[in-house]
């Protein structure tokens, strides 16, 4: 079944799209969390980017974000880099292939990034907790491959990963 | 975690407010034209927003700890000197005729606009909840050189694009 098209929109900080993305329920109350408590502030202070994904009837599906951070500096030669910090599907549209398009068109703008900005690195980044299998099969799927790890979240004792695609051509 | 209280707030902001009435008032050495005082304000302007950044990243990243007070600091210093930077603004702008042409209004128009970004809808730093931007990760030579291994080996981007 071919995927349904969707159209990104791009979302600002406390417009009636991020109010209304922040009401939705998510099955991993995680995803609530940094979206209330991380994207704004990556919003406002770092250099992050948050689109909202409409099907064809114009009804929201989903959301991404893009930053560019130095989170992965390690991973990175200490240079500056693309970063996917959080993206989700809406519960009740789950199942539909909608996760891989929002992946892509994160990818494809991390590649605009990076084209525009030659001193960036030449890879974007993810970060994913390692019990979250169905978002690593995602990430996978879409071209990520998963560094070196696992690390662990001091805060909780959970394992993460990081995973990264390179975003420029051959 | 370190701390940073309200007294280092002014450490930072007080030289900057000191040379932004330097600029506003001709004075100073770099401000020998209106131009110039107008561009001095615009990069205090800049200056401002990136320590308060740098605040509020360091407070997300879990380098510093949030304290209320330090962040009522901030906002009502930086709402100071947004006000004192409008009117230098604004008092450029009456004299943007006869001087004929001013480039530092502008580079101070868009201080200004920053400024406002930061100050208005205010948000409030806190600990990152994603771990990746608390993470403290010590890698040996050898690691780094086989995490630059993997990542020199990643496949280029392919050429597909699903989304309009």
């Amino acid at each position: 079944m071919d995927a349904i098209p969707l159209t990104p929109i791009v979302v600002n900080l406390n417009d009636s799209i991020f109010n209304e993305i922040v009401t939705w329920k998510f099955e991993d109350e995680f995803v609530s969390r940094i979206l209330l408590n991380d994207i704004p502030q990556r919003l406002k202070y770092a250099s992050c980017q948050m689109w909202a994904y409409a099907d064809p009837e114009r009804n929201l599906v989903g959301f991404g974000t893009l930053d560019v951070c130095k989170d992965c500096s390690e991973f990175s030669d200490d240079q500056l880099h693309t970063y996917i910090p959080l993206l989700a599907v809406d519960s009740s549209q789950q199942g539909r292939g909608h996760g891989k398009l929002i992946v892509n068109h994160l990818v494809k703008q991390a590649a605009c990034v990076v084209a525009g900005n030659k001193t960036l690195h030449h890879a974007v980044f993810l970060d994913v907790y390692e019990n979250s299998t169905a978002a690593i099969g995602l990430y996978t799927k879409c071209g990520f491959t998963k560094l070196d790890g696992p690390f662990v979240d001091s805060d909780n004792d959970k394992t993460f990963l990081i995973m990264a695609q390179r975003v420029t051509p051959a | 975690m370190k701390t940073f209280d309200y007294q280092q707030v002014d450490a930072v902001l007080s030289p900057l407010k000191a040379r932004l009435n330097d600029c506003a008032h001709g004075e100073g050495d770099q401000c020998e034209t209106l131009d110039s005082h107008l561009d001095c304000c615009a990069t205090i302007c800049f200056q401002v927003v990136e320590s308060l950044k740098a605040w509020a990243l360091s407070v997300f990243a879990g380098e510093v700890i949030f304290e209320a007070a330090v962040e009522d600091r901030w906002r009502t210093e930086v709402a100071q000197i947004y006000t004192r930077a409008t009117a230098i603004w604004q008092s450029g702008r009456s004299l943007e005729v006869p001087c004929y042409q001013l480039p530092g209004l502008n580079n101070l128009q868009s201080g200004l606009w920053e400024l406002q970004w930061l100050l208005e809808n205010w948000v409030s730093p806190r600990r990152s909840v994603a771990p990746l931007p608390r993470a403290r990760m010590q890698f040996t030579t050898e690691q780094k050189a086989g995490i630059r291994d993997q990542l020199a080996a990643l496949p280029p981007l392919g050429l597909e694009n699903p989304m309009p």
